[in-house]
């Protein structure tokens, strides 16, 4: 593929800048295959302007190039540029994205139409979007607000959708064959990061394709600008522990191996199958505010041994289909989740506490689309439906090995072994287009989901069985309404969802905020979510601005509870120091603000970006009758943003400053309060400067060079274990052929 | 004080005056009468002594510290037989609490020092929800059943107590840091800036720099591993394993009711709760489970007097509020701060007596049980390792006994007789709750 290089001189940015022409591309490509070919399997990808999937929802795409040019250090790391989005880490092997004040399980994650979320999921941050290696990534969506007609259950917060890079399809060489390898290797200071991919894309004619790779990275210690103080007390916050240097991390650190392989058949013009395969392993991940806890010996440490996730699946796609079913996509996925916990205390412990538990997911989607019919002069009218159903089966063991005297003994395990659980939903989405001004949307789903889990009725353990399903149905709609050219208003009405999973009703867990104990009689909690809002899509300017509410019946969240709950001989329960439990709170919860960002294309290759978010959540007091009656929710991310300069030449250099900040978030829930990772009195704000150069010699060569925090500011995103890193360099060096 | 133990030291049964409550900082005993002389032919080694050793027998009415008659000999070198010794039972009956301590149960506080409050009327009354100590007190009850409260544990009774030793936030978890604040502080420059002033014991160099302070990592977490690993791995008599752990986890309850006295007072008022809780298990003053029912058994005053300090610390924290918020010991004026030390030395003194009653009970069956030609292995091995935590307060109180019950517990398998001696020692040494 020749290189997309133009005329000397600045990159215009935008609508006005030349697309380059495919010129290699394959004739009989679909328009999709067509822009694999032009920006895949070489370490070229330019972009113009991203597009949402959702064009009139609050959303935000991370492309190929943004990956490249900003060296995020996982996927979760790679979103900290969209607004209304805030990342947190419990640890440094960990990222869980805020989505309007929802993380977690309340925020739906899929990849290539793939649900990722399974009943493991737990409250609060969790580690799974970490596992998707950003490396294999084409782009990453935030769909900002409930979304539960198109996505299901969880996604109360908003979804987060992966788009993973495709082979190229090419015609090949006179053959008809054509291979394209890459080989990357990346490294950090602040972390000790060293790490590579190598990676190839092979195919013939354009009808077959095979894009793959295998990565591996080892990671250190990681360095922060120093401690963070207290707002309240002027003290350093205990957690994480520091090496003697006053900057190293205790608890950080991890390696992991990455394997994927995507085979594409083109089967023709309508018709494509893909078998996709993405194995991601990580290992020795401590989870860095319990390694060690605030209060224990300080070579006391739980890893995370083995965070594994592997998904392997099918899709078949039909484009340009009959008019009921103009666009197919259907999925067949397996998934299988695998983690190995170890709590000991190094190398003299004479005693180990050892919890595995599988996830093994089977699931399929079929995504169909009809035609755009025509209904009147002006009036045109599509329809989206599907359906979708994921079956969850779970193993979930727990041992003590006394490793003085070499004898193991099982003990309770975190779940319910044997568990079992099924979400699934038929839904549509109809969209009426009129007169090229209004587009209206609606739609709607309606849900079962099953849950399954063997009691253990010995007074020891206490778990009750669990045979819950639950049915239902929610709705959502919008109006788009172009005012001006390329100036929108924007109104949504969705309802979002999420039955509880087998974490909440049957898991036992250290947590941050304490020993959380199940509770099986939870039900569904349910998000009604309204946004107004613009967007502007100019030659100049890109611009999307949100004012948000979302109403929350039955909020799920942790609550303390007594240890007379406890069940009756149960120890470790009654040990806890706080013991908490997931409850419906009875009432109606908010998370409103406000959200957007701003996109400037200047002349002389110049850019700007800007993104900023407001969340401001509170709910009824969990204890009925205490004051005050609402109380802030838990780990609401403070007023935070970003601002981007960039600038670009054709010749292929670019450079860009980047700002992140935050201010304080004073706001906390009582079990914020006892939470190690937030210190007391709040996590104080921030101000962090990155600096990125890098050159692209299409397409052989891409150098990335990053100075992150060059002031070595010490600053923690709120709720986090780790402080963000200090101030040093990452590099990407990309050779390709 | 001082006087009392020298006498009863001696083994000298005469009369012993009483202490002046002014000249000790312990409650006082009444005047010991009727009491007789012992022949104390040996007081060395406390192994080798062939003489009789003239001890009373049969008094119960007298304070402790005495046994009435000379009842065997023992034969050299053995302490497993033909040692009978009759050893008086525990009378604390003479014994009255010094004038500042905190009496609830003498007219609801009405007639002592202490300023009306939340323990004048009865049971002890929470300040936060009941702690999570009262789980760790059910697992120590349960290692009990598995381990000392039946004979021949097996391998398995041992890796079954042990998960129960280990299980999150459990005993173990607390054992691993725990302090023994009647040693000095750590000097606050050695502090580990992360760690909070009172888990500076976490840090492994500090504990092993101050192994008397750090003892939970020192020297309690050390000595119950190894004795866990023996049991389970069938390693010689599984009975001394046990009694070892008896004797390692008896003496970090010990502390930790002492300890969680004092940081109700200076880190956070529900610690209180975990003072109770560790020594009652979270239950009735009749009924307690943990140490409180093992010194309860053998002593219902030392059983009440402790539970009586217990309550003077929680009566303190109720004093030493304002309008619900619980401010801590060195934000309060001189005279709160000298009203804590009041009852959180009634307690400690409380704590050594019920602690050395224990003790003694274990001598006494060790007496018994050399007189029955039973095996006494056992029950030295939980000697050895709970007699030698009253070294430092013995020492304090009187050099010269501490030093023979010292001696004592370096023993490897002394005579019946060194045995009533070292109890006649405790005795005088500990007299009173």
């Amino acid at each position: 593929m020749p290189s997309q290089t133009g005329p000397k001189g600045p990159v215009p940015e935008g609508p006005s800048a030349p697309t380059a022409a495919p010129t290699a591309a394959p004739t009989k490509l679909t328009k999709e295959a067509t822009e694999q070919a032009r920006t895949v399997g070489r370490t070229t990808v330019r972009d113009t302007r991203a597009q949402a999937t959702h064009d009139t929802r609050a959303a935000s795409v991370v492309t190929r190039r943004d990956l490249e040019e900003r060296l995020p250090r996982s996927a979760p790391d790679a979103l900290r540029f969209e607004p209304g989005v805030y990342v947190q880490q419990t640890a440094h092997g960990q990222g869980s994205p805020f989505v309007r004040g929802l993380t977690g399980q309340q925020t739906v994650m899929m990849f290539d139409g793939i649900r990722l979320n399974n009943s493991t999921f737990r409250y609060g941050p969790n580690q799974y979007f970490f596992t998707i290696d950003s490396r294999t990534l084409q782009k990453l969506e935030v769909l900002r607000g409930a979304s539960s007609t198109r996505y299901g259950s969880d996604a109360m917060g908003g979804a987060l959708l992966a788009t993973p890079i495709d082979p190229s399809l090419e015609l090949g060489g006179p053959r008809g064959w054509y291979g394209h390898s890459k080989a990357m290797m990346r490294t950090g200071t602040a972390d000790g990061e060293i790490g590579g991919r190598a990676q190839l894309d092979v195919g013939y004619k354009g009808k077959v394709g095979l894009f793959g790779g295998v990565g591996y990275r080892d990671v250190g210690l990681l360095r922060a600008g120093g401690k963070l103080l207290s707002p309240s007390t002027g003290q350093p916050v205990k957690s994480p522990l520091f090496a003697a240097d006053g900057v190293t991390q205790r608890g950080t650190g991890f390696r992991e191996f990455t394997a994927d392989a995507r085979l594409v058949y083109q089967v023709n013009d309508k018709h494509r199958l893909t078998l996709g395969y993405y194995d991601y392993r990580q290992f020795d991940a401590p989870r860095t505010d319990r390694c060690p806890p605030v209060t224990a010996p300080q070579s006391e440490c739980l890893t995370y041994d083995e965070q594994f996730r592997t998904l392997v699946y099918g899709a078949y796609d039909v484009h340009d289909g009959p008019a009921a079913a103009e666009s197919v996509r259907w999925t067949v996925s397996y998934q299988h989740q695998h983690e190995r916990r170890r709590f000991d205390r190094g190398p003299d412990s004479t005693y180990r506490i050892i919890g595995r538990d599988e996830v093994y997911t089977i699931g399929t989607g079929l995504n169909i689309g009809t035609k755009k019919f025509r209904l009147a002069r002006g009036v045109d009218f599509q329809v989206n439906y599907g359906l979708d159903a994921y079956f969850d089966t779970l193993r979930s063991h727990a041992w003590n090995t006394f490793l003085d005297v070499g004898i193991t003994t099982p003990t309770t395990s975190q779940y319910a072994s044997g568990s079992r659980y099924l979400t699934s939903g038929v839904w549509t989405e109809a969209r009426l287009g009129l007169f090229d001004r209004v587009e209206l949307r609606a739609g709607g789903r309606g849900s079962l989901v099953v849950a399954q889990a063997p009691g253990n009725l010995d007074a020891m353990v206490g778990r009750r069985p669990i045979d819950q399903v639950w049915g239902g149905g929610v709705g959502g709609g919008g109006i788009a309404v172009r005012l001006v050219d390329g100036l929108r208003w924007i109104t949504n009405l969705d309802q979002g969802f999420r039955a509880p999973n087998l974490d909440d009703l049957t898991s036992r867990q250290a947590t941050g905020a304490g020993q959380q104990y199940e509770n099986p009689n939870l039900r569904p909690e349910r998000a009604l979510s309204l946004e107004t809002g613009f967007r502007i899509e100019r030659p100049r300017i890109e611009l999307q601005l949100f004012a948000f509410q979302s109403w929350i019946d039955r909020l799920i969240t942790r609550v303390r509870f007594d240890r007379d709950q406890c069940p009756p001989e149960d120890v470790v329960c009654g040990a806890a120091v706080y013991n908490v439990t997931l409850a419906n709170i009875v009432g109606t919860s908010h998370i409103r603000g406000v959200d957007g960002a701003v996109r400037l294309f200047l002349p002389k290759g110049f850019g700007m970006r800007a993104t900023a978010a407001y969340t401001w959540g509170d709910g009824p007091n969990p204890v009925t009758g205490l004051d005050p009656v609402r109380v802030p929710l838990s780990r609401i991310p403070p007023l935070n943003g970003t601002v981007e300069i960039n600038w670009r030449h054709r010749l292929g250099f670019f450079a860009s400053s980047a700002l992140r900040w935050a201010r304080p978030q004073t706001r906390l829930t009582e079990t914020d309060k006892n939470d190690q990772r937030i210190p007391q009195g709040g996590t104080p704000g921030f101000a962090v400067l990155d600096l990125r150069a890098g050159y692209r010699l299409q397409p052989h060569a891409l150098v990335v060079l990053v100075l992150e925090n060059v002031t070595n500011a010490a600053y923690r995103y709120h709720g986090s274990s780790i402080n963000g890193p200090g101030r040093g360099a990452n590099v990407l060096i990309e050779v390709g052929f | 004080m001082r006087n009392l133990a020298l006498c009863t030291a001696l083994v000298a049964l005469t009369a012993c005056p009483a202490e002046d409550p002014g000249t000790t900082d312990s409650p006082t005993t009444a005047p010991t009468t009727d009491q007789t002389t012992t022949d104390t032919t040996d007081g060395t080694d406390g192994t080798d002594t062939t003489a009789t050793t003239d001890v009373p027998t049969g008094t119960t009415d007298t304070p402790t510290g005495t046994t009435d008659e000379p009842t065997g000999t023992t034969d050299p070198g053995t302490t497993t037989e033909g040692a009978c010794i009759d050893i008086p039972g525990i009378d604390e009956s003479g014994c009255e609490p010094l004038a500042t301590d905190y009496q609830p149960r003498e007219n609801n506080s009405a007639d002592d020092e202490w300023p009306a409050c939340v323990s004048d009327t009865g049971p002890y009354t929470l300040v936060d929800s009941p702690p999570s100590t009262i789980a760790r007190i059910v697992a120590y009850e349960n290692i009990a059943d598995l381990l000392w409260r039946k004979a021949d544990p097996t391998a398995d009774d041992f890796t079954a107590a042990r998960n129960e030793y280990v299980l999150p936030e459990g005993l173990e978890s607390r054992l691993v840091r725990r302090e023994d604040l009647h040693y000095p502080a750590i000097p606050e420059d050695e502090w580990d800036p992360q760690v909070d002033a009172d888990k500076q014991c976490t840090v492994e160099a500090l504990a092993a720099k101050y192994p008397e302070r750090c003892v939970g990592p020192s020297g309690m977490k050390p000595l119950v591993d190894e004795a866990f690993a023996a049991g389970q791995a069938g390693e010689g008599d599984p009975n001394i394993h046990a009694a070892r752990i008896h004797g390692g986890l008896l003496w970090f309850l010990y502390l930790s009711v002492y300890k969680e006295a004092n940081t109700c007072a200076t880190v956070a008022p529900k610690d209180c709760d975990s003072a109770w809780a560790y020594y009652t298990g979270g239950e009735a003053i009749d009924a307690p489970i943990g140490m409180g029912a093992e010194v309860n058994t053998l002593s219902a005053n030392a059983h009440e007097r402790i539970h009586d300090g217990i309550l003077a610390t929680r009566c303190w924290r109720d004093i030493a509020q304002d309008m619900g918020n619980y401010p801590l010991l060195e934000e309060l004026p001189a005279d709160q701060q000298d009203l804590f030390e009041q009852g959180w030395e009634q307690l400690d003194q409380g704590l050594h007596r019920g602690y050395a009653v224990i003790v003694r009970d274990h001598m006494q069956q060790y007496i018994d049980a050399a007189c029955s030609s039973a095996e006494t292995n056992v029950l030295w091995a939980f000697l050895q390792v709970a007699g030698p935590v009253l070294d430092r307060e013995a020492e304090e109180r009187d050099a010269a006994a501490a030093a023979d019950l010292t001696g004592l517990w370096s023993a490897e398998s002394p005579a019946a007789e060194d045995v009533a001696k070292g109890i006649a020692a405790l005795d005088a040494i500990f007299p009173c709750p």
